[in-house]
């Protein structure tokens, strides 16, 4: 707690990544100093003193875990990540960028001619997202073996390592590539404003400024 | 598993506390105890095991897969309790006598088996107090003045109490016109603050225009309890007896010289689905989670055969303990350190410690004949101040 500088009226955790150019732009159009920000560099803490914010640079799925400890107050990340993390936190608005779907994806020959996958129990499903792909079988009623991996699921399906992969889609050209058919879609993200819910209560003054200046620039 | 690997560990979720950080919580919960019986609250302590059912009737402040469970020797299954209020109604139902009011406090060990946060392990304990018996703003700004009393009384001097009603749910939710199984999952969004999905939600079900955005948007307010005469003018039809029961309350918080403390915050909704009045959460800055709560539970004490209102409220003693500053320790005690093996030196050890320790100061008596040197290392180590007895009279610090 004393390593906290109070000087900051806000800290703001902004993710790596496809979401963070998106992110800055938008907190940019509300009027934060955020010309400066990289994802890049190896500074990972980047101030706006006119704002007195701060911003901190993570990585997407540690963003929810920032949040939760009240390590910063607001957070940027993708849907995906929050439910995967299962965190306690405020999602106080959603952003309309970042858009993916989830979807279960198998090998075209494992179809049958007429296009439908032949499910069997002790099916192995690769993912990066266990939780979401968990609740996904056990919605179908089917047994299964969650396989975690931490990139490149459609690669699981080719060399033997599983039947099926659950993993987020924005465009489908990996899926393509890969010959692998959608076979149906598990839920969709965006990217999400959350909130510690401390600072939510702590610092309403602030956030809700920030909210509706946001809210504006959508 | 009695391996040598585990021979060392805690299981998950369970921590050691060491000197002084043992004594530190003792004092803290103590203090805290001692400044609500000044307010006429008396301890009750029930058992850390209860039978699975009695907690489950309670609609415990846990879900039931986040209790500890196992089986008595009978065959029936047995619970750590998750809280102390529901073994409280318990008792309140079956053989509390006398007449309501009853005004009660604990402090106790909890268990429940969740993801290990800050400031809270899968154990930890709860300093708490019920006033069973009065419904009506009386007894809830009673309890909200007595919380602000334990954490003045703690030494927290920032904090902030976020009051709600959950009436607001009940409210918001009577108005949309949803089916059940759409309120359920409504109601779950709220509860979450999923304000996002709530949007979403909304336009699904085809509630979007400006009355009900309007509603929703009441969920994000926060203001000063002052502000509450002004708003409840604003304030839909739905929220009017919220806004009115809040209304008291606050006026009498005024009374009691605390509203400072206090903001009314219509998006405070507890999950214990046993609170129907006034809710409340509190924060510092500092600890990402509220660091203690609680509310009106009209509808529990019922479930366990006395049907009754109740209020309370509980701390989280390890959180509360994370956000105050380090604070003084006890006082540090003298050691006295015979300087020899002669009988008459270590009589008069005795006698002096016997002296020192009637007066209150902690001494620590070391009777085998110590090195001048070995003292003083053994001192510092305890944090001690010296005095090695030589016969004649004090020698060191």
């Amino acid at each position: 707690m004393e390593h906290r500088e109070y000087r900051y009226r806000l800290t703001i955790a902004l993710p790596k990544g496809k979401l963070f150019r998106p992110a800055v732009e938008l907190l940019g159009k509300a009027g934060l100093r955020t010309g400066h920000l990289s994802d890049e560099a190896r500074t990972l803490i980047f101030n706006d003193e006119e704002n007195e914010v701060r911003f901190i640079i993570c990585r997407p799925t540690d963003i929810p875990t920032y949040v939760e400890h009240g390590a910063s107050d607001l957070g940027v990340v993708g849907k995906d990540s929050i439910i995967e993390a299962g965190k306690n936190l405020y999602e106080l608005l959603d952003l309309k960028f970042g858009y993916c779907r989830f979807v279960a994806a198998a090998p075209r020959e494992s179809l049958s001619p007429e296009g439908f996958y032949p499910w069997k129990p002790g099916v192995r499903v690769a993912t990066k997202f266990p939780a979401v792909a968990g609740e996904y079988l056990k919605k179908k009623g089917i047994q299964g073996e969650i396989i975690k991996l931490h990139g490149n699921v459609e690669l699981a399906p080719r060399v033997g390592l599983s039947e099926l992969i659950v993993d987020i889609v924005s465009t489908g050209k990996t899926l393509q590539e890969n010959d692998l058919v959608p076979l149906e879609e598990i839920g969709q993200a965006s990217a999400r404003l959350v909130v510690n819910r401390a600072s939510y209560r702590l610092k309403a003054e602030d956030i809700n400024r920030l909210l509706s200046r946001i809210k504006e620039s959508i | 598993m009695a391996n040598a690997e585990n021979s060392l560990m805690v299981p998950a979720g369970m921590r050691d506390l060491l000197p002084p950080e043992a004594g530190r919580k003792r004092r803290l919960v103590n203090t805290i105890l001692e400044r609500m019986a000044l307010w006429g609250y008396e301890e009750i302590s029930t058992p850390l095991l209860e039978y699975y059912h009695v907690l489950t009737r309670g609609e415990i402040g846990a879900g039931p897969d986040q209790l500890y469970k196992l089986i008595e020797r009978d065959g029936s299954i047995l619970a750590l309790r998750p809280e102390a209020t529901a073994s409280i109604a318990r008792v309140v139902g079956g053989q509390m006598a006398g007449e309501p009011p009853w005004r009660l406090m604990y402090g106790c060990d909890v268990f429940r088996y969740e993801e290990v946060q800050a400031g809270r392990q899968r154990q930890f304990t709860q300093v708490g107090a019920e006033l069973i018996g009065p419904d009506g703003p009386e007894a809830d700004s009673e309890v909200l003045a007595l919380a602000v009393e334990a954490l003045r009384a703690a030494g927290l001097a920032d904090f902030t109490i976020s009051l709600g009603h959950m009436g607001v749910l009940s409210g918001l939710l009577s108005v949309l016109p949803l089916e059940e199984q759409a309120m359920g999952e409504a109601r779950g969004l709220i509860l979450e603050k999923d304000f996002a999905g709530l949007h979403h939600f909304m336009e699904k079900a085809g509630l979007t225009g400006a009355k009900n955005d309007s509603l929703v948007e009441m969920l994000t307010r926060s203001f000063e309890p002052a502000e509450l005469e002004l708003l409840s003018d604003r304030a839909p039809d739905c929220l009017q007896p919220v806004f009115a029961e809040l209304r008291s309350i606050a006026a009498l918080l005024e009374a009691y010289g605390c509203s400072s403390c206090f903001r009314v915050d219509l998006s405070t909704l507890r999950r214990q689905a046993y609170y129907t009045g006034m809710v409340f959460e509190i924060y510092t800055p500092g600890i990402g989670y509220p660091i203690g709560g609680g509310g009106r539970y009209n509808r529990l004490l019922r479930r366990f055969g006395r049907d009754c209102p109740a209020t309370g409220f509980a701390l989280g003693v390890e959180r509360l303990l994370l956000s105050l500053p380090a604070g003084e320790e006890n006082e540090a005690p003298l050691l006295l350190a015979a300087g020899s093996e002669s009988e008459a030196e270590r009589r008069r050890l005795l006698e002096k410690a016997r002296e020192l320790r009637s007066q209150g100061c902690p001494v620590i008596l070391e009777l085998r004949p110590m090195e001048r040197e070995a003292a003083e290392r053994m001192a510092r180590e305890k944090g001690a101040k010296l005095i090695v007895w030589t016969g004649g009279g004090c020698d060191g610090a």
